[in-house]
């Protein structure tokens, strides 16, 4: 460590340093300061080429690791070449789908370099490995609201896309919660397929299974208004407070609670 | 660490003893040990980490040598008014925090040089209202919630434009109520303390929709009592932080099922070393020995010095310097 710091203090810029740096990241990857002094080296003497092979290696090894990930978006920057930055991405997420350094490195390089084209493509095949993924699930909506937008054409394209899934199992947060934020972008009025769906699946056996159709349709009856929905929603409350989802049995207590404030 | 729990294990209940010998073990650990090497870029947070955790416990003055630790973070403080991880290292708002929350603690505020600090820092901000940890540029609302934390500490908010670190925290909420590392990044629960925190300390969390906030924050208790940081990931100790202050935050702490989250805590201790791990059987260290006990302190557990949730701070130590 003092040895690393003599050089950096001496603002010696050589190939002899890069090798000083080397041994300090090797014996400890989130030594920051040495990350930062090789980048100060590259810019002086080159070879950004060889520190991508170098910092994959420390990414593929330290994948939780904050300060080998910056210095991978530093050097894919340096090169101004992302040929194969989403591939590597990729492959670290084969590993781990829900590394959160990886994903957003992933969606910095996606917006630097505008690599749009084939993301929706990975997100979908990543749902058909784990559609719980709530990291995949996230990405979606990251793409969409990025390229085209949530048009009236694609809310109600996802719409479908997320009730496919769901029928791949019913208790699925993230797809619920995708749902929900389809109709917060826009409105379960503009929308009223999503509770048409949600009232048919009641008569299936997600009526008795499946909290989360309860809490969507809680969300949609509190929306509107209307003074009977408000009743059913009090009575969806007591459902989920009761044994479907006892574990969070005091939100649902005040949220019961406030439903009946709107009527009396 | 050997499993030598067998099904008939009683719950012991809170073990603070133990805890407070495990930090000051650490505190005054050997350089032969791996793992001080590895975490000596971060040597501040640690400091912090086992402080906070001690004054907690209400067993802060079972530290010696208050004013070496003093000296020591004070040497953290670089030419460009930062603080680095420990000396020699490049300052970054991470470890400037911590020096800060250490210094608190250890009544050595006022040898900090306040004005390049504060320079330093308002330097950081960019014009979205983001925060660059350092000079190299990532951004990161852990950053925000950093120099807002810091310059609220000492009394200097006005250096930055609070109202653009307000507008950048509210673009990184998601459709799901809760808050990522950036605009668009996916929602997680330290990343969410980070903003609400921040909201918090501008008081300005009435700029966000908290009850769709709070049902994904009391979501993240698990069937087993404990919390997670986002949907479907598993239970670990230092969420009981992350999430139950950003729940006391907004005002909602009595959504979470505080007897079954102690519980879980509980089972996350070490009986034999002292110290807590991020879940039960696995080993303890002082990250996750600090937020357990913060924590717990946050549930209302007796015996525990009040923390405040805005700053992970004891309101003892706050009220030193009359905050």
């Amino acid at each position: 460590m003092n040895y690393l710091r003599a050089f950096f203090l001496s603002k010696e810029l050589t190939p002899r340093a890069l090798i000083v740096t080397e041994e300090a990241v090797s014996f400890n990857p989130a030594n920051y300061t040495a990350w930062y002094y090789r980048r100060l080296i590259r810019n002086e003497v080159g070879g950004w080429d060889e520190e991508l092979e170098i910092i994959q290696d420390f990414v593929s090894e330290n994948a939780k690791n904050y300060q080998v990930w910056f210095h991978y978006r530093c050097v894919i920057e340096a090169l101004n070449d992302p040929t194969d930055c989403l591939n590597f991405i990729a492959e670290m997420l084969e590993k781990d789908a829900k590394n959160y350094h990886a994903w957003t490195i992933r969606q910095w390089a996606l917006k630097f370099f505008g690599l749009w084209d084939n993301e929706l493509e990975y997100v979908d095949k990543l749902l058909n490995l784990d559609v719980r993924n709530n990291s995949a699930w996230n990405q979606r909506f990251f793409v969409i609201e990025s390229t085209t937008g949530y048009t009236n054409e694609v809310l109600k394209a996802e719409i479908i896309y997320t009730q496919e899934k769901l029928k791949r199992g019913s208790n699925n947060t993230s797809a619920w919660n995708y749902l929900r934020g389809l109709a917060k972008v826009s409105s379960y009025n503009e929308l009223p397929e999503i509770e048409e769906f949600c009232v048919e699946k009641l008569e299936s056996t997600w009526g008795i299974t499946c909290g989360q159709l309860y809490v969507t349709l809680i969300d949609i009856y509190t929306k509107s208004g209307d003074h009977e929905k408000l009743a059913t929603a009090i009575e969806y409350c007591e459902k989920l407070q009761s044994g479907l989802d006892d574990i969070h049995k005091k939100y649902w207590i005040y949220r019961k609670t406030t439903l009946e404030k709107l009527i009396a | 660490k050997i499993m030598s729990e067998t099904e008939d294990q009683q719950l012991e209940g809170f073990v603070g003893d133990l805890h407070r010998d495990f930090i000051l073990k650490k505190a005054i650990e050997k350089k032969e040990r791996f793992e001080y090497w590895a975490t000596q870029h971060m040597r501040v947070s640690g400091i912090y980490w086992g402080m906070t955790a001690l004054d907690t416990l209400n067993h802060l003055s079972d530290m010696e040598d208050l004013s070496k630790v003093a000296q020591f973070v004070l040497s953290c403080q670089n030419e460009d008014g930062g603080f680095g991880g420990n000396v020699g290292l490049d300052s970054h708002l991470l470890y400037t925090l911590s020096a800060i929350q250490v210094l608190y603690m250890v009544d050595g505020v006022d040898g900090i040089n306040l004005d390049g600090l504060v320079e330093w820092v308002a330097s950081l901000q960019n014009d979205d209202g983001s925060f660059s940890g350092d000079k190299w540029g990532e951004t990161d609302t852990r950053f925000s919630y950093c120099a807002v934390s810091s310059l609220s500490l000492l009394k200097r908010i006005d250096a930055i434009n609070t109202e653009k670190a307000i507008d950048f925290i509210l673009r990184c909420q998601n459709f799901d109520g809760a808050f990522g590392v950036n605009p668009g990044a996916e929602s997680h629960a330290g990343q969410t303390f980070c903003c609400i925190g921040t909201l918090a300390i501008l008081d300005a969390t009435d700029q966000i929709d908290v009850d769709n906030l709070g049902w994904w924050l009391s979501e993240r208790q698990v069937n087993d009592g404990g919390l997670n940081g986002r949907p479907e990931k598993l239970a670990d100790v230092c969420y009981s932080w992350w999430v139950l202050s950003s729940l006391a935050c907004i005002g909602k702490l009595h959504w979470i099922d505080k007897q079954k989250l102690i519980d879980w805590i509980h089972k996350c201790q070490d009986y034999e070393t002292g110290g807590i791990s991020d879940k039960p059987q696995n080993v303890s260290d002082i990250y996750h020995t600090c937020f357990g006990i913060t924590g717990l302190s946050l549930l209302g557990e007796e015996g525990f010095a009040q923390v405040n949730p805005k700053y992970c701070m004891t309101n003892n130590t706050l009220a030193k310097y009359g905050l």
